[in-house]
């Protein structure tokens, strides 16, 4: 075989790789793709939730989200986004209920998003409504602590 | 679907405008763009709205993207006007050959994949960074009217990405404004145009110095692989528009041999910084490859003024950045410890990244292929590649670098992010190994025409 020859195999052999990747992913495993979003990423399940977060919100008003700690607020952004433009404010499950019922009395907020069984029973918060399940975790709405319900 | 059909009609009506804009740019009121250059003027036109988008934010305040939108839509009035009066021929010579049998195979491959890409792309909803980095800050801007009026505070993960260039953001808030309201799923209509930009640019680039079965060939693998085609590609993330920008750039700077600096390509180099951040490595990695071929040639003002758009292009952009002091906290600040540290996990990132790019689910064999594919680019008819070999070998070094500095665990940011890198250079990688099968022969382009039947030259 010439070198020309090796090397035209070679990108044939490329675009064979190519064609087949395409036609496994873009139409073998579509279906999977398309189910793992919905299990995966938080966009569908979390723009419904925010709909139902919205009927309970006056205009402008915040709402709280409870996070893990400072530093791992991956929620946050999304729920912000979901929720746009109204104010969600981050709590940290490691603070106290009466902190965060100082929190939410100095912000006007009457609700707090939780998806961590945990904080909910530490904070003390009363479920309203459940949301949806993200990453395998049941979101809920709860009144914030101090709000009688 | 989650592109409504209105959303497909608006996304178009901004592309015109960006397409106009881009014209105008290049100069080309007056004469008429050969379609293969359509590409090209639409990219730089969506580059250049969005540094009109950073300038006119400390002049007009909220009302900036109307004043961006304003500018689209006099470009659009402009360009049709030209195109009515104006030349009738376009300005290059368009292909008029009967295609053979093994060209219209590969055509309509190249056509059957590019409508499961957009029937993809009008399928999926948006996911992970297409949704919470490039159409939320869409939606932050077509709430506020411009992205310098800061709404959330550093900490949150928008904040995050005040960073993050806004040419996408400002394509998808565009439709938002043209629909009269914001919809995730609406967005995706300006996805398409990027991709069909993208496959002209590696036609283009290939027909450079290949043949038109091998330029077709080369599309079609752009076309079929899921790092451009589906993945984050179908999920409203920026990489595969940044792709398309890279494919132009090397198409264009092909066409005009290495070393010297055509029209556009300053203008997509320049495009680049506002797709992706990465764009800011790609076009120094790119200016940083025809600087050295210059140098050859002996450098002078008169060889350096046609770069002025670039040189403008990058200020708009430093100056946003200096305003924007949030920072990125995925990755840790440079110190001489960070360094040391950094230097340490060098290994693991190579490795990585070595994994990455023989995914083949992702990109077939195309990554072993790009490594071997200099060695066939000796050839005078295909050595003006080189260039683009080295600029894409550049850029891969130098974003890989950013993984010294990371705060996640090397092996997952690396999974998470190399791929995406890998994706956007993925053009420059078909090309060149385009490049090698012409080289090697037989697939050479054809003789140029006699200038006495040349069109519009």
């Amino acid at each position: 075989m010439t070198s020309a020859a090796a090397v035209r195999l070679g990108a044939l052999l490329v675009l064979v790789s190519l064609l087949a990747a395409g036609v496994r992913v873009g139409l073998g495993d579509r279906l999977v793709t398309l189910r793992s979003l919905d299990r995966e990423v938080p966009p569908v399940l979390l723009r419904h939730a925010a709909s139902e977060v919205k009927r309970y919100l006056r205009p402008g008003e915040p709402v709280l989200l409870v996070v893990r700690n400072a530093r791992n607020r991956a929620q946050l952004g999304e729920w912000q986004t979901a929720l746009f433009p109204l104010p969600v404010v981050p709590v940290a499950q490691g603070e106290g209920p009466a902190a965060v019922a100082r929190r939410a009395r100095r912000l006007g907020a009457r609700w707090v998003i939780c998806s961590l069984p945990a904080a909910r029973r530490k904070l003390g918060l009363a479920k309203i409504r459940r949301l949806s399940d993200q990453w395998g975790q049941a979101t809920w709405l709860c009144a914030a602590p101090g709000e009688s319900r | 679907m989650v592109v409504s059909a209105g959303a497909d009609v608006a996304a178009a009506l901004g592309a015109a405008g960006a397409l106009a804009l881009g014209s105008a740019l290049l100069g080309g009121f007056g004469r008429r763009l050969a379609p293969l250059r359509l590409g090209e003027a639409f990219l730089v036109g969506t580059g250049g709205a969005a540094a009109l988008l950073v300038l006119f934010g400390p002049v007009l305040g909220r009302r900036s993207l109307t004043g961006v939108m304003a500018a689209l839509a006099a470009a659009a009035a402009a360009g049709a006007v030209s195109w009515i009066v104006g030349r009738k021929e376009p300005d290059r010579p368009v292909e008029r050959a009967p295609l053979s049998s093994t060209e219209m195979v590969l055509l309509a491959g190249l056509v059957a994949s590019a409508a499961a890409y957009v029937q993809l792309n009008a399928t999926v909803p948006v996911a992970s960074d297409g949704w919470h980095v490039w159409s939320a800050k869409a939606q932050l801007l077509d709430h506020l009217g411009s992205l310098r009026t800061q709404r959330f505070d550093g900490e949150s993960r928008l904040g995050w990405y005040e960073r993050y260039p806004p040419a996408i953001p400002l394509a998808e808030a565009v439709v938002a404004r043209l629909r009269g309201a914001f919809d995730f799923g609406d967005v995706k209509g300006v996805f398409p145009f990027f991709f069909a930009a993208l496959l002209l640019g590696v036609y283009r680039a290939v027909r450079a110095f290949g043949s038109r079965r091998l330029a077709l060939a080369a599309a079609l693998a752009a076309s079929a692989m899921p790092a451009l085609s589906a993945d984050y590609s179908a999920t409203g993330f920026a990489d595969m528009p940044l792709a398309a920008v890279i494919a132009t750039a090397a198409a264009v700077a092909l066409e005009g041999g290495a070393g010297d600096a055509p029209s556009a390509l300053p203008w997509l180099l320049g495009a680049m910084l506002f797709f992706k951040s990465e764009g800011m490595v790609v076009a120094g990695a790119a200016a940083a490859v025809a600087f050295a071929a210059a140098w050859g040639k002996g450098l002078s003002w008169r060889r350096a003024r046609p770069w002025w758009p670039l040189a403008v292009m990058g200020a708009v952009r430093l100056a946003e950045l200096a305003e924007t002091p949030v920072r990125d906290p995925q990755f840790r600040a440079v110190s001489a410890s960070a360094l040391a540290q950094g230097i340490r996990r060098i290994p693991t990132i190579v490795a990585e990244g070595a994994k990455m790019s023989l995914h083949l689910n992702a990109f077939g064999l195309l990554w072993p292929a790009f490594v071997l594919s200099i060695f066939g680019l000796a050839r005078p008819s295909v050595r003006a590649a080189r260039a683009v070999w080295f600029a894409a070998a550049l850029a891969i070094t130098l974003e890989m670098s950013a993984f010294l500095f990371t705060r996640f665990p090397v092996p997952a940011h690396v999974t998470s992010a190399f791929g995406r890198l890998l994706a956007q250079l993925a053009p420059a990688a078909a090309i060149t190994v385009a490049a090698a099968v012409a080289g090697a022969g037989g697939e050479a382009r054809e003789p140029a025409a006699p200038e006495s039947v040349r069109i519009g030259e």
